[in-house]
């Protein structure tokens, strides 16, 4: 290079240039760079060569980092370890080979470098996704330092040499050079700047079973920049140790140690606890002791009761997840609550901190309680400060209001009494139609202003996402929420999860009024009594207050308020809106019924049980018991069988029905002990079971069955429209079935499609305790009040009077939700008229209306709300959004929006459905909307019904190409908008059946896809693809409703081939995001496997029709067109197509032939997540590299237009491929800037003699997980 | 010493020097650097090279500006260089914003005019050489040098915006 430099006699170059131009060059090169800098950098590359690819080292060394626990206890246990290397076979050998094929786990070799190099099927290049090695230096003579290796950075390799140690044992490695290793690690984690992990996740890190700790296949904090600082350890916390001594207790004695734990003198327990934590750090010795001591209590208390493997319960508060696994710290927690007749709100105020020193974009999620729907949401942004500010300030002089007098505010008033000064601006939100919030929202982050949403998520959670999150900042969440409260043993019964974490303070105060409550109590739990006071009883007289506070932790628990109405058969509230608004009336009745026995309804019965991956555990527990209480106290069911379900389902009892006796029974507990619950809960599934006379032999003549729904309901796969799938399920069903369900206040129940089941038949029971659960089981044998008439007779009249679900049956103990309009405040009376036991029946509810209420106008709004959502029809979605606008309803129609003032709500036409709620009286509407109900809208009708909507912004039907979308439509037939069924075949998986390492993985982090995925990936090669199908969906379950979710396992479906699940999933992505292409080419190209050409081609032309947001840039419609063409000539060579349809086809690839030149390869990549940068290379056999700085190479490749903000797509081609390999690459140019980290899942279609009839086509899934990461998918030789 | 140590301790520091120039941050440069000779580490292995320093002063330019790009989304003006020369610190701040300012500029520019920008002025290579380097033909390196020189003039006589 010295050659380049110019001859000194000719003047300096930037004599060339003058003024500032001139002075900033100079400045430039006159800022000579550090020499130590260069130094280093030398250095570090010289070493690459030894090395071999740095980078991976880094990434290798996180992985291990992750896994420290992990390796720990392998070098103790589970590892045969070695402190003298001299006697391996292979004295130069210094590469192990780890084959992430042959199991997913094992090393299947270990081979020498020059071995390697000779065998053409273990390419030294880094990134392979089938083969890794792992040079170790340290391996042949200890001398080298370092850990090297080419594992792919993103590949499940990386992730499965933890697993494969632990398993295979097989592995060398010397004890002192791993400690090294790994307290290298520890000062790399003390010393770097970024990341703090959620303390509240940290907490889970001890895991009580060792497997957990040895089997953990992740890397937690992705890098090591982005692991968490903690303080550093001292030392003697740190893996020291001169590796000498025993610490090397082998894998069958820690075996033969688990196994006789419990028969062990206690003697022998404490020496071999001491053996085994010698040298261990505190924090894992704990565990360790923990798990051995469980081991003991297993094994003093003899029989151990059924297991069902799965993780932990869901968290049951707030979190804001800010990327990768991270979530900010919650500081402080502040509930009040207001208890008023039957129902409560609840004020739930967090406070955030970010310990980050950037600007973050958070995702806010919050578990709602069963039938709970938010009605406030606000945010106030924070800023940037060292300390919490107060959080309530006085306003000038005067001082802040008492705590008492602050409970007793509206959300609304209390937010005035923050201090903006210490809080930042505050934002509250409004109501929004769901989907248009969604897309300003996104439109209004693009441009850096700040929005906040919360919106309903699927199961019972809504998901807030709040930007921007300032660095170092306090942010400040409030949301409230509103609720029913249920019956328990006769009492009314508040409930709040209490989160079990570490805070600087929480406080919650509860109040109520005195009169409506008698015997009330209140019980502040978790764990040990917690320092703080509770100040019981009448603060004034007429108020009943609780307050209890909290200093730094709190345990888990509930809290709990409990206490008998004065008139338990009727409990009402009555309360205007606003000041001088209509006045609303909202009573629970409880008729008095005898409990009788009614006649047996069916001779056999099936059981319908959630085996999903979310389903409450406890609640697991409870169905059991339930199984087994409703089996024993109904001795008129003769016959049974129980269906299980997630994604697939499986009958118990494969071969028939069992019969109703002990050993039926135990039967059925035998076979369901040690369940392992994963996937998503498909409602639809079962119910298509159920339908499809899948019951064998075929039920007796009568017809009729009970059905027991064991489940929570959430549905998460599939359909998820209570009402529709009802629907579907009675048009199909061949026989009567009677559906009971049961709340049981474990976890959120979906009380829409409990009322959707039992609308015709059956009920709904409370099971809220263990000792419920007889009573529970014999409640479906009841007699019912058959409920004809529900009326609000005397005083000065009453309209809209609506019965919460229109519940038409009434079980004794069962209650029955009415709420009206009423004219004018006095008494007036319920009236209930129906038939029970053959008898007339009439009973009057005398009660009260007052104006003073606050609780209960948003209590009839929801049962409006609930009510014009079960009918199913999108033409009322509208007007279900008016009735959430006027009472603040978060629901599945509608979500909350912070835009930064009133013009913006205008300029995005938000609020264009505010006031337009029935002049009429809605009861009335509805009683006709369900008489005239016809049959359930098809396919087709769905579909063009969501064009025309999404056309007002899109322009896909109006615009110049509408007129090819019109047409398609036009010829297609109703069928062939149906989709092959494509059932997921269920299992009674066990715990056995699977690898420990995917438990503890899961266990670890519920939400982390990587444990999914690698099992996925296991079962795949096992060739079990229904189960790869299971457990992928397990990542839907963890993450309902989230685009990037469904869009990372419908890319995996894709590749399983099973494109009929992939629709329904696409399908779903695009309800939620209309407003992008990719939403429709996604479902195109997963229509075009399903084999269902004629409506993937009307997906195509909604792409190349439709007018998109300027960032989708033309490069998506260009491809698209490629795809569009080479799927219709595909479906003409195949004759997949009718001749109508064929010849539109031809008609197209005419007009777009120009676009449509055959291809020997072209490389497609689509990604899942939004904001992100990825980048496709293609390197030519001459070492050209096509990429986004130089798009066309001499040989004639081409890459498409940079996508720099979306999903993709990218595609390279090449009409003639030159001899030699190209090889393809994908770079993570850019994560999303807001977000700490984020993994991207990129899928990779390379089609061969692309448009002939030889075309084939291979696809790939590379996971991308930083920003920079490069990654070899495959070459393509040639 | 092994072929790859000869090869990255010849070439290395000028690498590192031109890197650096582009992005006068050393912790972005020493990425870039080891970012240049892991690509270099691969084509070496792929036995694809004719011309190392060609390839090595290529690499380092695109990589720097890709690097320089990339971080005008995601860093401000922190961790710039602390110039140790100079005593009047108002000259020292004026002339640290300026050069600041131009690698602004720099960065957007079309890529073609900025690696030619920095070949020629940051590295003095004749066109020729620049030429050799990005395979491309002479007379396309002075006109692309023209229309750079013409723009980061322009946008460096312009007040500087507020943001």
């Amino acid at each position: 290079m010295h050659a380049d430099k110019q001859n000194p006699d000719t003047p300096p170059v930037t004599d060339e240039l003058s003024g500032a131009l001139k002075r900033a060059v100079d400045e430039i090169k006159g800022q000579p760079p550090q020499p130590e800098a260069v130094t280093k950098s030398v250095e570090r590359a010289a070493r690459l060569g030894e090395e071999k690819v740095r980078r991976q080292r880094r990434h290798w060394v996180g992985v291990l980092a992750g896994s420290m626990a992990a390796l720990y206890f392998l070098t103790l246990g589970l590892m045969t370890l070695r402190d003298d290397v001299k006697e391996r076979s292979h004295p130069d050998a210094h590469i192990l080979v780890l084959d992430a094929e042959v199991s997913g786990i094992g090393v299947v070799d270990r081979r020498s470098k020059d071995d390697l190099s000779n065998d053409p099927d273990v390419p030294l290049s880094y990134n392979l996704d089938r083969v890794a090695d792992v040079s170790k230096p340290g391996f042949s003579d200890g001398t080298s330092s370092t850990i090297s290796g080419s594992v792919p950075p993103s590949s499940p390799a990386g992730e499965v040499f933890i697993g494969l140690m632990r398993t295979s044992g097989k592995g060398e490695i010397r004890l002192d050079e791993l400690k090294r290793i790994i307290r290298e690690q520890e000062t790399a984690r003390s010393n770097t700047e970024l990341g703090r992990r959620d303390r509240n996740s940290l907490g889970k890190l001890d895991p009580i079973d060792p497997l957990q700790l040895a089997g953990v296949p992740r890397d937690p904090g992705g890098q090591p920049d982005e692991i968490d600082k903690r303080p550093s350890r001292p030392q003697n916390d740190s893996f020291g140790g001169d590796g000498k001594g025993p610490g090397t207790v082998d894998a069958k004695k820690l075996k033969d140690l688990s196994e006789n734990w419990g028969k062990l003198p206690e003697k022998e327990r404490a020496k071999a606890m001491e053996e085994l934590t010698r040298d261990m750090p505190p924090r894992y010795r704990e565990v360790i002791e923990k798990y051995f001591k469980k081991l003991g209590d297993q094994g003093a208390g003899g029989k151990k009761p059924p297991q069902v493997w799965k993780p932990q319960p869901r968290p049951t508060f707030a979190r804001v997840y800010v990327g990768d696994g991270n979530a900010l710290e919650l500081v402080s927690l502040h509930v009040t609550v207001t208890v008023e007749g039957p129902r409560a709100r609840t004020l739930v105020d967090h406070v955030f901190h970010n310990p980050h020193g950037r600007q973050l974009e958070g995702t806010f999620e919050y578990p709602l309680p069963t039938g709970a729907s938010p009605s406030y949401f606000a945010m106030f942004l924070g800023q940037t400060r060292g300390t919490m500010p107060p959080l309530f300030s006085g306003r000038g002089e005067t001082p802040p209001l008492p705590q008492e007098a602050l409970a007793r505010l509206t959300p609304d008033q209390l937010v005035k009494h923050v201090s903006t000064g210490d809080w930042g601006k505050l934002q509250e939100a409004r109501v929004v139609s769901k989907e248009k919030a969604l897309e300003t929202y996104e439109e209004v982050t693009r441009q850096r202003i700040d929005p906040a949403l919360l919106e309903y998520a699927g199961g019972n959670t809504f998901r807030g996402r709040v930007f921007p999150i300032p660095p170092s900042g306090y942010n400040r969440v409030l949301i409230a929420y509103e609720e029913q409260l249920p019956f328990v043993a006769d009492q009314v019964r508040y409930r709040f999860p209490l989160p079990d974490c570490k805070l600087s303070e929480m406080q919650l105060t509860l109040n109520a009024g005195a009169a409506e409550c008698k015997d009330a109590t209140f019980q502040a739990s978790g764990g040990r009594q917690p320092p703080g006071e509770d100040t019981g009883g009448l603060t004034p007289p007429a108020r009943l207050a609780f307050t209890h506070t909290w200093h730094d932790e709190v345990k888990g628990g509930d809290a709990v308020f409990t206490f008998t109405p004065p008139h338990p058969e009727v409990q009402a509230i009555s309360g205007r809106q606003g000041e001088s608004g209509p006045l609303y009336l909202y009573a629970r009745i409880r008729p008095d019924l005898k409990v009788e026995k009614a006649r047996p309804f069916a001779k056999q019965a099936v059981f319908l049980l959630d085996t999903s991956l979310s389903e409450h555990p406890d609640r697991f527990d409870l169905n059991m018991k339930l199984l087994r209480g409703i089996l024993e106290a109904d001795a008129d069911i003769e016959k049974f069988n129980v269906l299980t379900f997630n994604v697939g389902t499986a009958w118990v009892e494969p071969k028939g029905w069992l019969d109703n006796t002990p050993a039926g029974r135990d039967t059925v507990a035998k076979r369901l002990d040690g369940l392992v619950l994963e996937g998503a809960t498909d409602f639809g599934a079962a119910l298509d079971q159920l339908a499809s006379g899948g019951l064998r032999p075929p039920l007796a003549d009568s017809g009729a069955m009970e059905v027991f729904v064991l489940s929570d309901g959430q549905i998460t796969w599939g359909e998820s429209d209570a009402a529709a799938l009802v629907s579907g399920f009675e048009g199909r069903c061949a026989y009567r079935p009677r559906f009971h369900c049961y709340r049981t206040g474990l976890g959120a129940e979906n009380l829409e499609l409990y009322a959707a089941l039992t609308r015709k038949g059956g009920g709904v029971y409370n099971c809220f305790t263990n000792d419920a659960v007889a009573a529970a089981a014999k409640a479906h044998r009841s007699l019912c009040l058959q409920v004809d008439s529900v009326k609000v007779v005397g005083g000065s009249g009453a309209s809209d009077v609506l019965v919460a679900g229109r519940q038409a049956a009434v079980y004794p103990g069962g209650d029955l939700i009415v709420a009206a309009r009423m004219k004018d405040t006095g008494k007036t009376q319920v009236v209930v008229e129906g038939t029970f036991n053959g008898q007339k029946f009439a009973q009057e509810y005398p009660l009260e209306v007052r104006s003073d209420g606050e609780l209960a106008p948003r209590g009839w709004g929801e049962i409006a709300v609930a009510s014009l959502l079960a009918l199913n029809d999108p033409k009322l979605e509208g007007l279900a959004t008016a009735y959430c606008q006027q009472f603040g309803i978060g629901s599945r129609a509608a979500s909350f929006l912070i835009l930064e003032n009133d013009n913006d709500y205008k300029r995005f036409n938000l609020e264009q459905e505010r006031g337009k709620t029935l002049s009429g009286d809605l009861a009335k509407f509805l009683d006709e909307a369900w008489t005239s109900l016809g049959k359930p809208a098809t396919a087709r009708e769905q579909f063009v019904r969501f064009l025309k909507q999404v056309d007002g912004r899109t322009t896909v039907l109006g615009g110049d190409n509408g007129k090819h979308v019109a047409k398609l439509l036009a010829l297609l037939k109703d069928a062939d908008f149906d989709l092959p069924a494509s059932p997921i075949a269920g299992a009674l998986l066990h715990k056995d059946d699977v690898p420990p390492a995917y438990l503890a993985a899961r266990n670890y982090d519920p939400r982390d896809v990587s444990a999914y995925l690698t099992e996925a990936k296991r079962r795949t090669a096992a060739g079990d693809a229904d189960g790869a199908v299971r457990v992928l969906s397990s990542v839907i379950e963890e993450h309902p409703g989230r685009g990037d979710a469904l869009r990372l396992v419908g890319y995996r479906l894709l590749d399983l081939k099973q494109p009929v699940q992939a629709v329904r999933l696409f399908r779903q992505v695009q309800r939620q995001r209309p407003f992008e292409p990719h939403s429709y080419r996604d479902l195109a190209r997963s229509l075009e496997d399903a084999a269902k050409y004629g409506l993937a081609a009307v997906q195509y032309e909604v792409v190349l029709a439709g007018t998109w947001h300027n960032r989708f840039r033309d490069s998506l419609k260009q491809v698209a067109r490629e795809e569009y063409a080479a799927m219709m000539r595909e479906a003409i060579r195949r004759k997949a197509v009718g001749p109508e349809l064929a010849d539109l086809f031809g008609e197209r690839l005419e007009k777009l032939a120009a676009d449509t030149k055959t291809s020997d390869l072209r490389v497609t990549i689509s990604w899942n997540t939004d904001d992100t940068d990825i980048d496709l290379w293609v390197i030519e056999p001459d070492g050209e590299k096509c990429f986004y700085q130089h798009r066309q190479t001499k040989s004639g490749g081409e890459l498409s237009e940079d996508m720099t903000q979306g999903y993709g797509p990218e595609r390279y081609r090449v009409g003639t491929l030159a001899k030699g390999t190209y090889r393809v690459m994908v770079h993570y140019f850019r994560v999303n800037p807001n977000l700490l980290a984020g993994e991207t899942h990129v899928n990779v279609v390379v089609t061969r003699h692309a448009g002939t009839p030889q075309e084939t086509t291979e696809r790939h899934t590379v996971i991308l997980k930083k920003q920079g990461e490069a990654v070899e998918v495959c070459g393509v030789e040639n | 010493m092994t072929d790859w140590e000869r090869l990255v301790r010849e070439y290395a520091p000028t690498v590192f020097g031109t890197a650096y120039c582009i992005l006068g941050h050393t912790a972005d440069t020493e990425d870039v650097v080891q970012d240049v000779f892991l690509e270099a580490y691969r084509l070496r292995a792929a036995e694809a090279v004719r011309c190392w320093p060609a390839l090595l002063r290529r690499l380092a330019a695109c990589r720097a500006l890709d690097r320089l790009r990339q971080r005008r989304t995601v860093l401000s003006l922190n961790g710039l260089h602390v110039a140790a020369n100079g005593d009047d610190p108002e000259a020292t701040a004026i002339g640290k914003e300026l050069a600041e300012r131009l690698r602004q500029a720099v960065a957007d520019l079309p890529e073609r005019e900025a690696e030619v920008f920095c070949l020629r002025y940051f590295e003095d290579l004749p066109n020729q050489r620049i030429a050799e380097i990005l395979s491309i033909n002479p007379g396309a390196v002075g006109v692309a040098l023209h229309k750079a020189r013409a723009k980061l003039e322009a946008l460096l006589t312009e007040a500087p915006t507020g943001d």
